[in-house]
């Protein structure tokens, strides 16, 4: 129930002697007090008060003031230039300035993403930009930020535990290309060890080729390049090969083949050597020419039939890192997702001395046949294995050694019992 | 978890829940001010503090603030962003000597909550995750909804005062223009704040300190001096005036109002209880009743019928139970792992302020539901003993001398965390835009708007591009 508030304001003398209206009711509720000095409903003291009129005129003023004096001071703002080594915890949000170079750049035209990964020599910063590929490349004219380039990013830091700092772009004005990175045509005379890390552009001839393999097995393309200067030798994993084009994959692998290549400098046991920079970006591998030569292919040995065998019970953690293989039967089979989310393989195998526990990554398992994927979810199962040695909270575990490799996994019967 | 674990992280819980207690008694400190101090302290010593006891400490730290805030917020008129949920009740049963029932029904309300939140683990686990996938990527247009409901059920009040139809009109929707003002305020101030902050960036995670004290902590206080309200005397009840209906009738709008707010972004406790006020309320007030004359020309009494004594009731419970999932639920549910939720789906300020020194693991969240049982039950305990202390030292306390040294050490506090004059600037803008609401009679929520525009905008992808029209990119 409320009180109608009836009473008209009353014309009387103040305290400073002038006359003026007074108003009857309660200030902070409104309820009637009349003479009263104390507000019957809410307690509040009626006299010796500051106007409300003044506040209300204050609060009013001031908060349209405040906005404005907000935008000025942030229109003014420089954001501060940081080192990304300099990022701490307390950063996160801070709107800040990046400048760097652009050491891995990603388009993703599927998911309309755009990512890179930006470098300012005291640490690497993620960029993304997801959903927002296509304004990207309206606003940078088809050139999006690439590898070599240095870049200027204002942003707010995005800093977790789990993933470390990145930051998320929503426009493209966010980011200003300050150096656009052209490669220099290099004689490969000219590259040396001191200039490790450097980026060059080389035109050069397929002096050899060999297809070898890593120690698990895995294709691994050498080769080397030479020109009127000297000679350089190039390392291509499978995964980098597979990255070329099919016509780019011909000339790598067939001496007398002439190539125009981004490359990056490096170094192995004191020699000059040379990285390939982008293998998907076509505009970093160029053929100019393809040799009419037979391409050059090499013999593999099956990474089991050269491993070492070993029982469970003699893996300790002083294997962790060697690669060896076991016969073992699947014990106990179980999956489990990982804080990313992916599935996560749990196996336990077997031999007859001990069992030993092996995770196995969701594109590890992807990458295992369907006969293997079966004998590793079906407890019985029987496989030889060429493994790697691990350790977690100081305990021994096997992993893959190499999951893409289907030769390095035997399956000897499938269990019965899922 | 491993055993030796247990004691520490039972020190650890205490510990919070006593600081969070005392601390709690300080008129208009938020219990996230608190947090980013200690987050700094620790920053400064992790050795000493060990890494898995963090979670468990914050936990107890804000399940005490739950609790324990009523007594500020019902004796002393302070408010926070989820004022809106427990205030209108208690302050009318101080001023009836009541402050101590209002405070424990609050409580008791907040006790609900925190079984309630255990209650639901299998909910968490089983269903939520799904809703939180579902609607994920429709957050923008729900926020969005938010704020046209917020702002349409700003009704006018008023009505009748005034002398001429204009100004009676513009008496009665006074209100409606000062809640539409300082929305609009608070949001150009959000996306001028949030998209270009003009605070130091190592004090970045705190940025939002200054803005929270301008809009919520100094208008409390600037209102209080001025008023020069003093609580009447207060009794200590031996039992209160609810039984098993009231606090069954309270649940459910404690829940819808609670899990809104600990889910939608920049959703408090306060739009939360409103919203869950919208959906859940249907029953009618009791029409008046006239008593009877007892003899012939004995003055007809009007009763004031037990309907509103009962909601009064109903909206302090279901107050305290929105009130802790607010605040707890919301970090509670950063450790509902699974499969669909990878970083579980927590919310909220403490969230926030934790995300760069700490991430949830599967198995965490029984340890803090633990906290929350334990640590819940002491605060209530420690809000039992708190509201028969206030209610005895309420109406003897100098509010001028405490409200003095609280607004200088809540300037202190702005000064040295959050940006040095800085800061103050920021806080003193938005004291202005926070009093608006106090002296023009809308409502304080309000000014969540200056979190709520900004993350909808750019949950939609707009935010940037009206940066751009402010000319801040």
């Amino acid at each position: 129930m409320t009180q109608e508030n009836t009473t008209p304001p009353k014309q009387v003398t103040g305290e400073d002697g002038k006359a003026g209206t007074y108003e009857s009711n309660c200030q902070v509720c409104g309820y009637y007090v009349g003479a009263s000095s104390v507000c019957h409903r809410c307690g509040a003291r009626t006299h010796t008060r500051t106007s409300i009129r003044t506040v209300r005129l204050v609060a009013l003023v001031g908060s349209i003031i405040g906005v404005i004096l907000l935008w000025v001071a942030a229109y003014l703002k420089q954001p501060e230039i940081i080192s990304i080594g300099d990022i701490t915890p307390t950063m996160n949000n801070a709107l800040v300035v990046i400048e760097g170079s652009v050491v891995e750049s990603q388009q993703d035209a599927e998911k309309n993403t755009f990512r890179m990964t930006v470098s300012d020599n005291t640490g690497n910063i993620r960029i993304n930009a997801f959903n927002q590929l296509d304004s990207f490349r309206a606003h940078f004219d088809e050139q999006l930020p690439s590898v070599g380039d240095t870049v200027r990013v204002t942003g707010a830091l995005n800093i977790s535990q789990a993933w470390g700092a990145a930051m998320f772009l929503n426009i493209p004005e966010r980011v200003t290309v300050v150096e656009k990175f052209e490669m220099k045509e290099t004689p490969i005379g000219d590259i040396t060890v001191e200039r490790s890390g450097q980026l060059f552009r080389i035109s050069a001839e397929v002096a050899d080729y060999d297809l070898g393999s890593t120690r698990a097995g895995d294709p691994m393309h050498r080769v080397t390049f030479r020109d009127n200067t000297g000679r350089i030798s190039m390392v291509l994993w499978q995964n980098q090969f597979e990255a070329l084009s099919g016509e780019a994959q011909k000339a790598f692998s067939r001496p007398g083949s002439w190539l125009s290549l981004s490359v990056r400098g490096s170094a192995f046991r004191d020699e000059p050597q040379l990285e390939l920079v982008d293998p998907g970006d076509p505009s970093a591998v160029e053929v100019i020419s393809i040799s009419d030569t037979a391409p050059v292919t090499a013999r593999r040995v099956s990474p089991l039939a050269r491993l070492d065998s070993m029982r469970i019970a003699d893996i300790t953690t002083a294997q962790a890192g060697r690669t060896f293989k076991i016969t073992v039967t699947v014990e106990e089979y179980s999956l489990s997702h990982t804080r990313g989310g992916d599935p996560m393989h749990r196996v336990s195998l077997g031999d007859e001395t001990d069992t030993i526990s092996m995770v196995i990554w969701a594109n590890q398992f992807d990458a295992l046949t369907r006969n293997t994927q079966r004998a590793f979810t079906t407890e019985g199962s029987r496989l030889t294995i060429a493994v790697e040695g691990d350790e977690f909270r100081g305990q021994p575990q096997v992993s893959l050694m190499d999951a893409f490799d289907p030769d390095t996994i035997e399956v000897l019967s499938i269990g019965d019992r899922r | 978890m491993v055993y030796y674990y247990i004691p520490v992280i039972t020190f650890y819980v205490l510990l919070g829940t006593l600081a969070g207690s005392i601390l709690c008694f300080i008129p208009a400190l938020h219990i996230y001010n608190v947090a980013g101090i200690a987050i700094v302290a620790w920053l400064a010593a992790r050795h000493l503090v060990p890494y898995y006891a963090i979670a468990p400490f914050f936990m107890s730290l804000v399940v005490a603030f739950s609790f324990l805030n009523t007594i500020p917020m019902t004796f002393f008129n302070t408010i926070d962003e989820s004022a809106g949920a427990t205030l209108l009740p208690s302050n009318a049963m101080v001023i009836r000597g009541r402050g101590a029932e209002a405070a424990i029904l609050s409580g008791f309300g907040t006790l609900m909550g925190a079984f309630l939140l255990i209650a639901l683990t299998p909910f968490f686990f089983y269903i939520w995750p799904y809703l939180a996938v579902i609607f994920g990527g429709h957050l923008h247009w729900i926020l969005g909804l938010v704020i046209v409901h917020y702002i349409m059920s700003e009704w006018p009040k008023g009505a009748g005062r005034g002398k001429t139809p204009l100004k009676r009109w513009i008496e009665a929707c006074r209100n409606c223009f000062a809640g539409m003002l300082t929305f609009f305020l608070a949001a150009l101030f959000g996306l001028i704040f949030i998209t270009k902050p003009i605070l130091p960036p190592e004090l970045a995670f705190q940025n939002i300190m200054p803005v929270f004290v301008g809009f919520f902590a100094i208008p409390s206080i600037i209102q209080s001096l001025l008023s020069k309200f003093k609580p009447p005397e207060q009794y200590n009840p031996k039992s209160i005036n609810a039984d098993w209906k009231d606090f069954s009738y309270g649940l459910l709008p404690g829940f819808t109002g609670g899990m809104l707010a600990a889910y939608l972004p920049a959703v408090t406790a306060g739009i939360g209880a409103m919203l869950a006020g919208h959906i859940t309320n249907h029953r009618n007030l009791d029409r008046a009743r006239f008593r009877p004359p007892e003899e012939e020309g004995e003055i007809i009494h009007l009763e004031t019928p037990e309907m509103y004594y009962r909601q009064e009731r109903n909206f302090l419970i279901a107050g305290g139970v929105g009130k802790i999932l607010y605040y707890v639920g919301a970090f509670l549910l950063l450790f509902t792992i699974t499969e669909l939720t990878p970083f579980g789906t927590g919310r909220g300020g403490l969230a926030f302020i934790l995300r760069p020194v700490f991430s949830a693991e599967p198995g965490d969240f029984f340890v803090m539901a633990s906290t929350i049982v334990f640590s819940g039950s002491i605060s209530f305990l420690i809000l039992l003993k708190g509201s028969d202390i206030a209610a005895d030292y309420a109406p003897r306390i100098n509010i001028t001398i405490m409200y003095t040294i609280v607004l200088i050490a809540l300037s202190a506090i702005v000064y040295f965390i959050a940006g040095g004059w800085i800061g103050i600037a920021i806080m003193a803008a938005t004291s202005c835009i926070g009093m608006i609401p106090v002296f023009y009679n809308c409502r304080r929520s309000h000014c969540m708007a200056v979190l709520l525009v900004p993350i909808a905008l750019n949950m939609a992808g707009y935010g940037e591009n009206i940066a751009k029209l402010l000319g801040l990119v």
